[in-house]
């Protein structure tokens, strides 16, 4: 690994959370908030900057990225993040142990949503607007957005954009990344920018509040400004604006793109998007009837709560409006569920992401056929075109690592949570970046009266997710640190 | 620009390279998969797998929205036919690699620009030109005529029995050379060297200069006392490359050309006039004695076999012959074999190519002079415009990049030395040498 340019480049990625940190602080100032939060914010953002501006000019030179190089990148560019854009928390006094507040922030870039926080309405605003603003950085990725505006990176950044972009295989919308990135990001910028201003005249929120949510949504994360979460408005239309944003943050950034210049069709010949439009549908459907078999309130109500929900969890935001956790027993595990699958490849969502667990499923019938007739020949096949071999057998690698890991947590996590269903629920609320879990990590609780220890793990849990395991995991191969 | 490669072989990877290089997005299609990841892995490119010469496959490309369209595949037909469906998108500029001379006649009946191709590259034309450039000016490692052959440009490398060597150019006996050339850049174990007053001339430099021709010639007599001049070149493969080079020579110098295939041997006679034809295997001892090899001999390697091309300069030097040729084709092999320094010069038609395109391509706006092959630079030939920034600035004056250089200048028929105070005028002809990047800078000043 070149590890001069790598850090070179995670010093440029430091200058810009610095600077984003700052930027809160602005927000501070307006609404004339304790000189101590004010502070919390400036010395934040300065110490990011300043050390920033300090290895940055001690590794500058050339930049040469390999492909190892740029899994390292990313990784140590989401440590620096987690670890700078963790200081206001612990500067402000919100969060008082490091531990919780690097969970925190590693919750906000991973866009997973849980929080160590429990009384938000005492939490001054410049940290509100942290809090969401990271979000909003993390979900299309921080360090995609610097290939989009980093003009020098060239090759660098295409290692850059594989190892951040999540999905089994990467689209390209133009043949630079760079302009590909830029685009990525002007849609993203584009659909937050309409649901602001939609919360804001539609939806009768203040702005400070429409912006945090929006941030939540977009990027799927699910911080709110509220401890009752979107709950808190009971309001329809907000329910509404924020169930179709949440929608749309789940789906592929690329077909949104096609459909901006022209071409909507492209939705729907997406296997992928009918198989999530599908789900989501049928899984509001079953979840309505079921909690309104159980007296839980009208059907209207019912099929409000439930679509909010379902689409909720399925994006992997995790905003709330309802306790699911009282739900039937069927409505908690099918939400469970729709966890570990996530949402589009090349969206802001997390989870196992659709295209794998449809592949997946495809391979398992083949599999299935071919017992049948073992010299058939059988190709895996979406959307009638064939997937290659190689990416199949990525995938159920994927597969997986991602249950392997999801167990093993799931023991570990034996030890610091109260019972079984909090355990496991804890794990994949973080590894499929989700954030609220059943019973003890349910939706009225949070991940406050975890230990420390049990946190750090959880914060582990969510940068491996959001980064898809092996960019992560390379890093501890010992082939990766040789020349 | 939008570019699509076809063809991610040798030229079109090296092309690739130099276009993502100057910000051009760059798709590429080849149908070999494993050919088109190894391109992707190393260059910031669209890759698209499928046959250059479909339509749905060049509909994937999005050809019909790209400038330009550079068909480069093993396939001559693929090549053409890919360059007729771009006429037919609407493409602006459509350029075809031919490697079988046979699909150009010349014939004004069967013009391929009439069909809408900008530009045909004969490829072991273009190689077949510069090795012949090389056997008449043999001291210089390049060699190029530039305006019309009012100015030339030759690279050298400096050797240990060079007058140069540790020196500065005012250390030297014969100032008076020095002074009516310039030096324009130096490269050193890979790092280019921006020349000035006090560079002292280091073993194995390789320098650049440009100049008046019969200055560099007396130049070049001085600096390179080992390179003796020869009369008699030998040639060893009769391929399409090998007899273009014969039919350059045998005009100038004694020919000799060996080919082993007997039919190929007839055909070469049959196309050739003075030269001798031996049939023989080149890699043997007898073959070389019959050919008649003595120590005022040329001696150039072009069969298809990198590693026989090289083995057989190795025994020509052995045998005595005073300068050595080898074509590689094999990209990878070229900077080993010239650090090594077992033969004098490496041609590569894939360079040839690549050189020839992007002259091409800078002569839309840019004139481009040449791109030069040891050098992570090129020559740029820009005018200067009645707009521009330079129009009536002394040289001085103007703030160029730290990696450019100006090299010359003409207003009119008069070549002006580029001194400090020499003061552009609109219409000067303006010779650059400056590193890639600095290209798109270089011409938002001039232009």
């Amino acid at each position: 690994m070149n590890k001069r340019a790598v850090f070179h480049l995670v010093s440029y990625m430091t200058l810009v959370i610095g600077i984003a940190i700052v930027g809160c602080a602005g927000v501070s100032f307006y609404y004339d908030e304790p000189v101590k939060v004010q502070m919390s914010l400036v010395v934040s953002g300065l110490i990011a900057m300043g050390c920033a501006i300090l290895v940055g000019v001690m590794t500058r030179g050339d930049i040469n990225l390999s492909r190892r190089d740029g899994f390292g990148v990313v990784t140590f560019g989401w440590v620096s993040a987690t670890l700078f854009g963790s200081l206001p928390y612990i500067f402000s006094g919100v969060i008082e142990h490091p531990v919780s507040a690097m969970f925190e922030t590693m919750s906000g870039f991973t866009t997973t949503g849980a929080s160590v926080l429990t009384d938000l309405e005492s939490i001054p605003r410049g940290i509100h607007f942290w809090r969401a603003l990271t979000h909003w950085f993390g979900g299309m990725g921080v360090l995609v957005l610097c290939v989009a505006i980093l003009p020098f990176l060239g090759v660098g950044g295409m290692q850059i954009y594989r190892a951040e972009m999540p999905g089994p295989s990467k689209d390209r919308l133009t043949p630079r990344i760079t302009t590909t990135a830029k685009l990525l990001w002007g849609v993203y910028a584009l659909l937050t920018l309409v649901e602001a201003l939609l919360l804001k005249y539609v939806g009768g929120m203040g702005w400070f509040d429409a912006l945090c949510h929006t941030f939540g949504t977009m990027a799927t994360g699910g911080f709110s400004t509220r401890t009752a979460s979107v709950g808190a408005f009971d309001s329809w239309v907000v329910d509404t604006i924020i169930i179709v944003f949440m929608f749309l943050a789940g789906i592929n950034f690329s077909l949104h793109y096609h459909a901006l210049t022209g071409k909507p069709g492209r939705y729907f010949r997406d296997p992928e998007f009918r198989f999530y439009a599908i789900f989501i549908l049928c899984a509001s459907l079953f979840l309505a009837v079921n909690i309104w078999f159980a007296d839980y309130a009208s059907f209207g109500r019912c099929l409000r709560d439930a679509t909010f929900t379902a689409t909720s969890i399925m994006t992997t935001t995790g905003f709330a409006t309802a306790d699911f956790d009282q739900w039937p027993n069927a409505s908690r595990l099918l939400l469970v569920m729709m966890m570990f699958v996530g949402g589009c490849a090349g969206s802001t969502g997390g989870g196992l992401k659709i295209v794998r667990v449809f592949i997946m499923f495809k391979k398992m019938l083949r599999e299935l056929k071919q017992f049948m007739r073992p010299s058939a020949i059988f190709q895996v096949k979406l959307g009638g075109k064939v997937i290659e071999q190689d990416i199949v057998s990525h995938i159920s690698a994927f597969f997986a690592i991602f249950m392997l890991i999801f167990a093993a947590g799931s023991f570990i996590m034996t030890f610091f949570m109260p019972d079984l269903e909090s355990a496991a629920t804890c794990v994949i609320a973080t590894l499929g970046n989700i954030g609220p879990g059943l019973n003890a990590v349910g939706v009225t609780h949070n991940y406050a009266d975890i230990s420390p220890l049990g946190q750090g793990i959880l914060t582990c849990f969510m940068l491996l997710g959001r980064l898809e395991f092996y960019t992560v995991l390379i890093l501890f191969l010992p082939g990766f640190w040789k020349k | 620009m939008r570019i699509v490669i076809i063809g991610a072989g040798n030229a079109g990877r090296q092309l690739a390279s130099r276009l993502c290089e100057e910000k051009h997005s760059v798709v590429m299609i080849d149908s070999d998969a494993e050919a088109l990841a190894q391109a992707e892995a190393g260059l910031d490119i669209l890759a698209i797998c499928g046959q250059g010469s479909s339509p749905a496959v060049l509909e994937e490309a999005k050809l019909d929205k790209s400038d330009l369209l550079i068909a480069v595949t093993d396939n001559d037909e693929v090549n053409l036919l890919t360059c007729l469906l771009a006429h037919s998108a609407g493409v602006k500029g459509k350029i075809a690699r031919v490697t079988n001379p046979k699909y150009i006649c010349g014939s004004p009946h069967y013009d391929l620009q009439k069909m809408g191709i900008d530009l045909v590259i004969n490829q072991k034309q273009e190689c077949a030109r510069e090795i012949f450039n090389m056997l008449q000016m043999p001291g210089a490692l390049e060699a190029f005529d530039l305006f019309a052959g009012k100015v030339m440009v030759a690279g050298f490398s400096v050797n240990a029995v060079s007058p140069l060597l540790d020196r500065t150019p005012a250390e030297c006996d014969r100032l008076d050379l020095i002074q009516s050339i310039r030096v324009l850049a130096i490269r050193r174990d890979k790092e280019l060297v921006v020349p000035h007053g006090n560079t002292v001339f280091k073993q194995n430099d390789l320098v650049y200069l440009v100049g008046k021709r019969p200055d560099i010639a007396a130049f070049f007599a001085w600096v390179c006392p080992d390179i003796k001049p020869f009369q008699k070149v030998i040639i060893a493969g009769g391929g399409d490359l090998g007899l273009m080079l014969a039919k350059f020579v045998e005009n100038e110098m004694e020919c000799v050309l060996l080919e082993h295939d007997e039919e190929r041997a007839r055909y070469c006679a049959s196309e050739l006039d003075k030269t001798l034809i031996l049939r023989a295997d080149a890699l043997t001892e007898t073959a070389l004695e019959e050919s008649g090899l003595h120590d005022r001999t040329a001696f150039v390697a072009l069969t298809g076999d990198d590693e026989g091309n090289i083995m057989n300069c190795l025994m020509a030097q052995k045998k005595g012959a005073s300068f050595t040729v080898t074509q590689i084709t094999r990209t990878d092999f070229i900077p080993v074999v010239e650090q090594l320094y077992l033969v004098n010069r490496v041609v590569s038609p894939y360079l040839s190519t690549t050189n020839a395109i992007l002259h091409w391509l800078r002569s839309q706006k840019v004139q481009a002079a040449s791109l030069l092959h040891n050098l992570p630079g090129e020559l740029l030939d820009v005018v200067v415009g009645a707009e521009s920034k330079t129009n009536r600035k002394m040289i001085r004056e103007i703030k160029l990049p730290n990696t450019a250089i100006i090299a010359t200048a003409i207003r009119g028929e008069e070549v002006l030395t580029a001194t400090g105070d020499l003061m552009f005028q609109t219409g000067d002809r303006v010779l650059i040498f400056c590193h890639a990047d600095a290209v798109k800078k270089i011409k938002s000043i001039f232009l």
